[in-house]
């Protein structure tokens, strides 16, 4: 199953960047202008050394206010664009259901289901159920692919969040004048500074300061022990995103390479079976090398039915098909030597059938490992 | 040497740097509950906090520069007071 969606409300980030922006950078401006204000009254009718010193430490003030206005400013922007990026996220997997859609794949909600696993049947060319097989194997690339833009589309998102709101975040933080000024302040007048921390109204800025800083903690401490991968972000860990990559990136290519060598391969092989006997008139070797792709075929249908649904399928119809031209490659081999072999010593025919058996043994280990090795990078991206 | 404070300015100086402190932190009042930012909820969030800490900052430090203010227009006018009654109380047990 993919699960397309994207968390977060595009409303909820770009009506935060309108406060940002339309109150707070505001009001922290017009409580500029206040500052400037004082000190423009002072400049007239307040003289001597406290009027000095007054100037001195409000032009401070003034500037660290204006500074933090043009902060919130930035802020604002950061908002603005992380709510653009998390509009274009939700329209890349909107995209990606469309496909799916299209590409006859189940949406339910937000996700697409698994295909089914396409059999390994032996199926004539032209035929309505070559074109049904074909159809199915099409559905499977689609999911593989799909399941590749997913893994990108997430991984892009989180990379652009860490090179964006991160650096963002570090620049919202530099507050250095004003801790130090504040410390003072804290020092001279404890009590008027803890009554301005409560707020008018129940409605100060500190509150609303530590109930953000505790949202961030949570939804952090969540992201590590909740199960549900787009909360964990499960494709920022490099294991999972390599692990699929690297499934993805060879389904692919054997996808391609099954249509050829899967069930159709054994057609192929039976065809050439028959242009071989026809040409040289020896339809016996035709016969048996036919056969042992058939025989190789029902134990390709049989694997391919024990086969685990979560294996791309592609992968399990290529390894028949790689098995079946093996064995009927090894049983072309025994009779173009029968002469040979009935004349030779048995150490030769021990050679000759180690020879098959290689080749034999050697299909057999392909088709186990790709399922293995399929079967085990698919458990690494899929821990839940 | 000169000290110089018109009558009314420190009260003046003092009301422009509360309202300032008053205008920040009515901000607080249309504050966003929480941000609902989906995978990058932390850090607009910490964004968030980080700003809004430091303007609550700024509504102290602005705040406690205008009750500075009206302390020492305070000091001045009872320095200027005790100074006068030197010079009052010589005149008046003069006359």
């Amino acid at each position: 199953m993919i699960d397309t969606a994207v968390e977060g409300e595009v409303s909820s980030v770009t009506s935060a960047a309108t406060w940002l922006r339309g109150t707070l950078a505001a009001n922290l401006t017009g409580a500029a202008d206040d500052c400037a204000r004082g000190r423009a009254i002072a400049s007239r009718e307040w003289e001597g050394d406290d009027a000095t010193a007054y100037s001195s430490y409000s032009r401070n003030v003034l500037k660290m206010t204006d500074a933090h206005a043009s902060r919130v400013g930035r802020a604002a922007g950061a908002y603005d664009a992380y709510g653009a990026r998390l509009k274009a996220m939700k329209t890349t997997m909107s995209g990606v259901r469309t496909r799916a859609v299209a590409g006859g794949l189940q949406v339910s909600g937000d996700n697409i289901l698994e295909p089914p696993v396409v059999p390994a049947t032996v199926v004539e060319s032209g035929s309505p159920e070559e074109a049904a097989h074909l159809k199915a194997v099409a559905k499977v690339d689609l999911y593989n692919t799909l399941s590749g833009d997913t893994t990108t589309a997430w991984t892009d998102f989180d990379q652009w969040i860490q090179a964006n709101l991160v650096p963002d975040v570090a620049d919202a933080e530099d507050d250095s004048p004003v801790a130090t000024v504040l410390s003072e302040v804290d020092g001279q007048f404890p009590n008027y500074a803890a009554g301005v921390g409560a707020g008018l109204a129940g409605h100060g800025l500190g509150s609303w300061a530590g109930t953000y800083q505790d949202a961030a903690r949570e939804f952090r401490r969540r992201s590590r022990v909740a199960g549900d991968p787009r909360v964990r972000g499960q494709v920022k860990t490099p294991k999972g995103a390599s692990a699929l990559d690297d499934l993805l990136g060879k389904s692919r290519w054997l996808g391609k390479a099954g249509k050829l060598m899967g069930p159709v391969g054994v057609l192929i092989d039976i065809g050439f079976g028959i242009k071989d006997g026809h040409d040289t008139g020896d339809w016996k070797r035709a016969a048996i090398t036919t056969g042992t792709s058939l025989a190789v075929a029902g134990g390709v249908a049989l694997y391919v039915a024990t086969a685990p649904v979560s294996v791309p399928v592609t992968l399990v119809v290529v390894g028949g098909g790689l098995l079946a031209a093996g064995a009927s490659w090894g049983a072309g081999k025994i009779y173009d030597n029968w002469d040979d072999i009935t004349d030779w010593t048995g150490d030769r025919w021990d050679d000759t059938t180690d020879l098959a058996g290689d080749a034999w043994d050697g299909a057999k280990d392909f088709a186990s490992g790709a399922k293995d090795k399929a079967g085990d990078a698919w458990d690494a991206v899929t821990p839940w | 040497m000169v000290i110089r404070l018109d009558e009314g300015a420190g009260g003046r100086i003092a009301g422009a740097h509360e309202e300032g402190s008053t205008t920040i932190d009515a901000s607080g009042r249309s504050a966003p509950a929480s941000v609902d930012g989906g995978l990058g909820s932390p850090e607009p969030l910490e964004i968030l906090a980080a700003v809004s800490g430091t303007a609550h900052d700024l509504t102290v430090i602005q705040g406690v520069l205008g009750k500075q203010v009206q302390e020492a227009a305070s000091r001045i006018r009872d320095t200027d007071e005790e100074v006068a009654a030197l010079f009052t109380g010589m005149t008046e047990g003069g006359s």
